[in-house]
């Protein structure tokens, strides 16, 4: 037994404890208690103590043992024998001792730190979080700017860059406690999981109870529609079209909105020029309003905003200039119900009501008292998510459906659309954890706190890129496809990329699976000359690498920090508490499995790097001068997260105390969660940036034969077809995608054998569903088995499942399912892998933030049935 | 319906105090010339040998000057990884001050009685989740 199993594991007194912990099945990180009996964890629960989950827990949340007692977890560190690499193609591990291990490792990274620190690349999961700081601090003290997040294309390069522009937030959420009225589109928050899963879950069921009504646009009515009031089945990736009409219809038919919000709150009264830019005082270069009590254009903090006008032509520096409320009004003039019609097959005349009701229930005008402070109300909200951002236009997408908030003014006021949580004041005892949104350049917000130092706002200057991802090119990006496109070669070779990566250390991801199809990814992995995996189960990645380490799961794990930042993805937001929460081994570690953060310390030391390390951990967590990590001094991991935990909350409230207690709790104010009144600045409803932002892009990347089209640029929103809207053969008639299942959490949990039983009892988890008009139209039966194909003759086999609950047109299939490899042997042979169907390259991604096309135009034609 | 929020929501100044100020080194003489010494870590580090640098700045100085002396000395590949194009500290270079983090790189460091300790870490600038 190790030093870290003897801290766990009392030696003679019987053991009967509930341990306070943190959940790792999805990134949702709620809070459990784990009981453990006799040194065997027998039960996980919900921790009511904490305001992440409040004492809920999901299935795959107490599921999470079977993942921990799973007898293919690795166990003893490998090492591979055959040179050859491949999809299909036999490692031939043999056991190695992780003193061979490390030094190997070492001696590997050395060469390469010498050679160009940019040729490591670092890869991690986005499911548990505890990666999140040790990662990032250690590629920082080697040097590479080169970090990923393998399936975090499929993820929020849309929703996080428009949650962070206009929510300072991650992502948003109906106020559940007052809201009335909740669009969603292609978002199931509160139904499902991810963010805030259990916590939202509770908040949107007292919702409904207290009369919300719910209308959910999305292609399949599933987590989300199934308990909504309404259901709009929508085609596939035409989201922006319907939002935009309904701001149509709020505007020119109905003539609602917001005036005071938008002259106070947004940039709907900065004066656009000709040119689409903001027309700018001379003198100070701020943009300018028209001051309708002055009768002159004067820059937006001279003017009180009661008296900026939002409508009408005038001339200010000599050319003819309107606001930007004026632009975006016109502009909205196209969009009308009978053209989204076309585009979407929701008829007109629903989008007129939707957009009716929408803004009649915002009350507009209206303010509320809470705990004692007079607020904006608002209660309505317009939320989207994975959804609309599995495609080429998810910018425009979120853009348009945030314009329904923005227009109603029910951003981050009391009943309306929560970016959570953009604003906490920090932990009283101390004053620390504080931050909140405020204003940047032009006046516009800038975020708070934010997962990383690219903030959404303002954006970078683009540069010829030196990253492999080129997000330093395509500043409004933070994940690429460029990691395992055909095409990145070429790429890297118009730009002159000094380097390529030559070597991997991967942490839980199975990037075969999450991103695109297996081919291209695996060509892309195929040119690392050495890849280190750190892993619970030999994935298919697994299988490309040369040296396997074995690492502890959750339940064995120490993480200090597993619910910040809070606007992240465990804290609900709304009213309640703040929960400061921590992740503690209930178990030790099982044969030679090591904590990855021990690997990390170890091989910083190796390298000559921990003076570094520590420099990094110091600055990404922000560790207070008297707790900071000091010189070259070796700290445990333990004492990393004792110091961390003082430094936020004070001396007597270190790592023993938060191993008895797992939380911290105290309460949010009014101030903090209906932040907006209280911060002084605005949120663009025209986008003027863009145009700067296209210009640079388009001046490094067009003389090197990359063209960017200006259409994805644009100041204000339009609907842009994917590219499987453009399809044109006959056979190809339905738009497949997939979404993600309430019971799995991307590819890892499909080896959880009670959740393989939950999902092969679920008629959708492991099918292939098509409306069921649609399948009798083309002779298909209930579990038939089929084969679906794409234009390039990319194609995927399952049973049908024929439901009403989908669109004519759609093809929808759940999860990461369908692994291949003999490493987890549950998960194998289950469900159909969608990403399969998935092209990677230039063509099938965003030319503005590189969200990645997951939309596909496909074919079904039955397959031989198995005898 | 027609009530402007703005003139019934009353700004009580909830956010206009930081919670904690960064705490101001002890101040020393303002115009005698200061001894700095700069720490860089990870990929800053590899461009220079020596750590720390020790440098002789006059009082009172910004980090702004610290990061255009590092510049002069050791080139514009150092100083590209610092800045932006624009010129400004990029965002994901973090500056400490004796442990403080310096939010605004044009105000002025606080003269100490002791050596001055800055330092400068380049940061992971992109990732997705």
């Amino acid at each position: 037994m190790n030093e870290a199993a003897a801290a766990t594991m009392p030696a003679q007194a019987p053991d009967d404890t509930w341990v306070p912990s943190t959940c790792a099945l999805c990134y949702g990180n709620c809070s459990v208690l784990a009981h453990r009996v006799d040194g065997v964890v027998v039960k996980i629960e919900g921790n009511p103590e904490s305001a992440v989950g409040k004492g809920r827990l999901c299935g795959k949340g107490v599921s999470g043992v079977m993942s921990h007692y799973d007898p293919n977890r690795l166990t003893r560190p490998l090492r591979r024998t055959n040179p050859k690499k491949g999809l299909d193609v036999d490692p031939g591990w043999k056991e190695i001792t992780w003193e061979e291990a490390l030094d190997e490792i070492a001696t590997v990274l050395k060469r390469v730190r010498a050679e160009d620190p940019r040729k490591l690349l670092i890869q991690r999961t986005t499911t548990v979080l505890a990666c999140f700081i040790p990662f990032k601090s250690f590629a920082a003290a080697f040097g590479t700017p080169n970090l990923s997040v393998a399936g975090a294309l499929h993820c929020g390069n849309g929703s996080h860059l428009v949650s962070g522009i206009m929510h300072s937030s991650w992502s948003m959420v109906p106020d559940f406690e007052y809201c009335n009225y909740a669009i969603y589109f292609g978002a199931s928050k509160g139904h499902s999981a991810g963010h805030a899963a259990t916590s939202n879950m509770k908040l949107a069921a007292d919702a409904r109870v207290r009369g919300m009504k719910m209308v959910v646009v999305d292609p399949m009515a599933n987590f989300a529609a199934s308990k909504a009031t309404e259901w709009v089945p929508l085609r596939v990736g035409t989201d922006a079209s319907l939002a935009l009409a309904m701001c149509n219809v709020i505007v020119h038919e109905l003539g609602m909105f917001d005036a005071p919000y938008l002259q106070a709150k947004t940039n709907a009264p900065y004066l656009i020029g000709p040119d689409k830019l903001y027309v700018r005082d001379p003198a100070t270069s701020k943009p300018l309003v028209w001051d309708a009590a002055a009768k002159t254009a004067r820059p937006y903090t001279d003017a009180k905003p009661a008296d900026m006008a939002l409508e009408g032509e005038f001339e200010a520096n000599g050319v003819c200039c309107q606001p930007a409320f004026q632009k975006l009004k016109d502009h909205l003039r196209k969009f009308t119900p009978e053209w989204a019609e076309r585009i979407t097959t929701v008829r007109a005349a629903d989008i007129r009501r939707l957009a009716t009701e929408f803004a009649r229930e915002a009350r507009i005008g209206s303010t509320i008292v809470v705990d004692g402070v007079t607020l904006p109300y608002r209660p309505v909200a317009a939320i989207a998510f994975r959804g609309p951002n599995g495609h080429m236009n998810s910018v425009y997408n979120f853009y348009a459906v945030e314009l329904l908030n923005e227009l109603v003014g029910s951003s981050n006021v009391v009943g309306g659309c929560l970016g959570y949580n953009a604003a906490c004041a920090g932990y009283p005892g101390t004053g620390r954890l504080r931050y909140v949104p405020s204003a940047g350049p032009d006046g516009l917000m800038q975020v708070g706190i934010w997962m990383d130092y690219h903030f959404p706002y303002p954006i970078v200057e683009s540069q010829v890129p030196r990253k492999i991802g080129l997000q330093d090119l395509f500043t409004m990006s933070m994940s690429s496809p460029f990691l395992g496109s055909d095409d990145q070669d070429d790429i890297w070779r118009k730009f002159d990329l000094p380097y390529r990566i030559e070597v991997m250390i991967n942490w839980g991801t199975n990037a075969l699976m999450s991103v695109s199809n297996r081919e291209s990814a695996a060509r892309a992995i195929e040119k690392y000359k050495f890849i280190v995996s750190i892993d619970l189960f030999e994935t298919e990645t697994t299988r490309f690498a040369d040296i396997v380490l074995p690492d502890v799961g959750y339940l064995q794990q120490l993480d200090s920090r597993t619910s910040f930042p809070f606007f992240f993805c465990s804290m609900p937001g709304g009213r309640g508490d703040w929960s400061w929460t921590i992740r503690q081994p209930v178990l030790p570690p099982q044969g030679e499995q090591r904590p990855f953060q021990d690997v990390l310390f170890e091989l910083a030391d190796r390298l000559g790097i921990r003076g570094d390390l520590n420099a990094t951990l110091n600055a990404d967590l922000n560790l207070a001068p008297e707790y900071r990590l000091q010189g070259e001094h070796g700290y445990t991991w333990p004492e990393v997260c004792d110091a961390e935990l003082k430094s936020n909350f004070g001396p007597e409230h270190g790592l023993e105390w938060f191993k008895e207690h797992g939380v911290i709790s105290w309460p949010k104010k009014p101030e903090e969660v209906y932040w907006r009144p209280f911060v002084d600045a605005r949120v663009p409803i025209y986008w003027e940036f863009l145009t700067s932002v296209h210009r640079n892009v388009a001046a490094i990347a067009e003389p090197r034969g990359l063209k960017i089209p200006r259409e994805y640029y644009e100041p204000l929103p339009d609907f842009i077809p994917c590219r499987s809207h453009n399809c044109t053969k006959a056979e190809f008639d339905l738009y497949a995608f997939y979404y993600r299942d309430a019971i799995q959490t991307n590819s890892f949990t499909m080896e959880n054998p009670w959740l393989d039983e939950a999902a092969r009892l679920d008629p959708f988890s492991y099918t292939i569903a098509i409306n069921a008009g649609t399948g009798r139209k083309k002779g298909l039966r209930d579990g038939q088995r089929v084969w679906v194909e794409n234009e390039k003759g990319r194609k995927v086999k399952g049973r049908v499942k024929l439901t009403q609950a989908i669109h004519p047109e759609g093809l929808g299939i759940a999860a990461c399912a369908g692994h291949w490899g003999d490493g987890m042997p549950v998960a194998k042979g289950k469900g159909v892998f969608f990403n399969e169907l998935l092209e990677i390259d230039w063509e099938h991604c965003s030319p503005i933030n590189l969200s990645l096309d997951l939309c596909v135009r496909v074919k079904v034609t039955p397959a031989e049935e198995r005898t | 319906m027609t009530v402007r929020w703005d003139a019934v929501v009353q700004d009580n100044g909830f956010w206009s105090d930081p919670a904690r100020p960064a705490r101001a080194a002890a101040v020393g003489d303002a115009n005698s010339p200061q001894r700095v010494q700069i720490w860089l870590f990870g990929s800053l580090a590899s461009a220079v040998e020596e750590r720390p640098i020790t440098l002789h700045l006059e009082s009172p100085f910004c980090v702004d000057q610290v990061i255009a002396e590092l510049g002069r000395r050791y080139g514009v590949a150092l100083l590209a990884k610092i800045t932006t194009p624009a010129g400004t500290k990029a965002r994901n270079c973090r500056v400490f001050v004796n442990g403080e983090p310096v939010p605004d790189t044009a105000a002025p460091v606080q003269a100490a009685t002791t050596t001055a300790q800055i330092e400068l870490v380049l940061l992971s600038a992109l990732e997705g989740g």
